[in-house]
């Protein structure tokens, strides 16, 4: 198949995109890996009350869906259950599972978004041990309950909102608890440093959880580690949140039986003994990374931003790399939000557009605007420095991608 | 906790990449290159992160930074060879 434009990924910034090209006289195919457009918009389903009246409730299966239609509307090839597995030239990218054997086109743009971080506590491969991701999955689009009873192990925006997603359809979720400081997961999780990301994070609070947490940062440190110490756990919604303790076992025979927890230090060291709860399910949070390996199979190069989540693709605040014809879009530039993510999708629809001569519904300028916009409006936030961590893209970009555009262009 | 399971495609422990270490690796190509972690089906996608985390937990003396990413290469996600022989 040849078109103009081939985008992987159908998630939030994928489909804007692709509907941003196919507005204006593209041609676009558009692949994904999972059975059902949407990507992780599929499992979203929470309140902002920041929102306008009548824009209250998120639901992600819905925008997915309309954004879905809506690309196929107008004429937008969508290949799910589809996996690219290799790209190459200007560009092919070959397929597994489709009718096809591979999509070319002139732009390409990756929207692959992000992956979790695997959290390896002793007996993490034991059946009933998910992430919290899976969790989110299983309960707002398959309806599935994960399990009876639930302890999750990470304190952060994502696990917070799941907590209280499975909370809402009635799961017992018997406490949140964080990781262990251990070499194989780094001492990032401590009383401490959890209660300073989500301060950080909590001013934007979308459910009453966060914004108790919130409460904290009206002290900031060093009073914020005070409160932290007093109050071994909050219980909010029914729910123990246990910030002085961790996990440091998941327990059972062929299934999860149990866990064990420590009391910890605000610095996260062990102390007092082990203490043993019984549960059935156990959901892991460590955060997520960006999926780079289609990238850096194109030839971009890679840069390492901690402020966006890892190593992500050199890019321009247009989206576009130093590889001539390749586009980014979306959590593989940096863990954000739908909304920023939709935003991104759209502005680097408007630069392929631009490529082609072509011009789209709104400016570079003004959809760049957008980009900031939504981040400002966006409930959730997942990395506390974000904007200075886009600020360091930019200047990486002024420093680099102009030279290394040249040197691709050589090539 | 040395034997917890950190890839889990090609059932490779904590020790195990300790040792590599020990050993002298010092990136996570020369770890893969000595007990096959992030060779199997998820191609490192999982445990690449605990990786780069255990080399920094234990090289921390002589470095500050994680170590780069590993570069991936085609086919990154496993493919039928009847799609690769396709015409």
């Amino acid at each position: 198949m040849i078109v103009d434009v081939v985008i992987i990924g159908a998630g939030p910034s994928g489909l804007s995109a692709a509907i941003e090209v196919a507005q204006h006289g593209l041609t676009a195919a558009v692949i994904d890996e999972y059975y059902r457009p949407g990507g992780r918009l599929l499992g979203q389903h929470y309140e902002d009350p920041n929102a306008p009246p009548d824009d209250k409730v998120w639901d992600g299966k819905k925008v997915a869906d309309e954004l879905a239609r809506k690309a196929e509307d107008l004429g937008v090839h969508l290949f799910t259950n589809v996996t690219a597995w290799s790209v190459s030239g200007k560009w092919k990218v070959e397929l597994t599972g489709a009718s096809v054997k591979s999509v070319e086109a002139k732009a390409m743009l990756l929207a692959t978004g992000s992956i979790e971080k695997a959290l390896p506590l002793p007996g993490w491969t034991l059946p009933g041990t998910i992430s919290i991701g899976a969790a989110q999955t299983f309960t707002n689009l398959h309806h599935i309950a994960v399990g009876k009873k639930v302890m999750i192990v990470g304190v952060d925006p994502l696990s917070l909102s799941v907590m209280m997603e499975m909370k809402n359809t009635g799961i017992d979720v018997v406490g949140m608890v964080l990781p262990p400081d251990t070499p194989a997961i780094g001492h990032g999780h401590s009383p401490a440093r959890t209660l300073e990301r989500l301060s950080d994070v909590a001013g934007l609070a979308p459910n009453p959880l966060l914004r108790t947490v919130g409460k904290f940062s009206l002290t900031r440190f060093p009073r914020l580690v005070a409160h932290a110490l007093r109050f071994n756990f909050l219980k909010v919604n029914g729910v123990p949140l246990q910030l002085r303790k961790v996990a440091t076992e998941i327990e059972g025979n062929g299934k999860v039986e149990g866990i064990t927890l420590q009391s910890v230090t605000i610095d996260g060291k062990i102390t007092g003994e082990p203490e043993h709860v019984e549960v059935d399910t156990v959901c892991l949070s460590a955060g997520l990374y960006p999926m780079v390996d289609l990238a850096q199979t194109a030839g971009c190069p890679m840069v390492d931003v901690p402020e966006l989540g890892g190593t992500v693709p050199l890019h321009g605040p247009d989206m576009s790399t130093p590889v001539e014809g390749l586009y980014v879009a979306g959590n593989i530039t940096g863990i954000e939000g739908a909304k920023v993510t939709i935003a991104q999708g759209q502005l680097a629809g408007i630069s392929m557009l631009a490529s082609f001569g072509k011009s789209g519904s709104l400016s570079v300028q003004e959809a760049k605007e957008n980009v900031n916009k939504a981040r400002d409006i966006s409930p959730l936030r997942f990395m506390p420095d974000i904007e200075k961590g886009r600020l360091k893209m930019e200047e990486i970009w002024k420093e680099e991608g102009v030279y290394e555009r040249r040197n691709h262009l050589q090539v | 906790m040395s034997d917890v399971i950190i890839c889990r495609c090609e059932g490779v422990c904590l020790n195990q990449i300790t040792e590599a270490i020990d050993q002298g690796a010092s990136s996570v190509p020369g770890i893969k290159k000595r007990v096959r972690v992030g060779m199997g089906y998820c191609q490192g996608r999982v445990c690449q992160p605990v990786v780069r985390q255990i080399l920094e937990s234990e090289l921390k003396e002589d470095s500050k930074t994680k170590p780069p990413l590993q570069r991936a290469q085609s086919p990154v996600r496993p493919v039928l060879l009847g799609d690769i022989l396709k015409e």
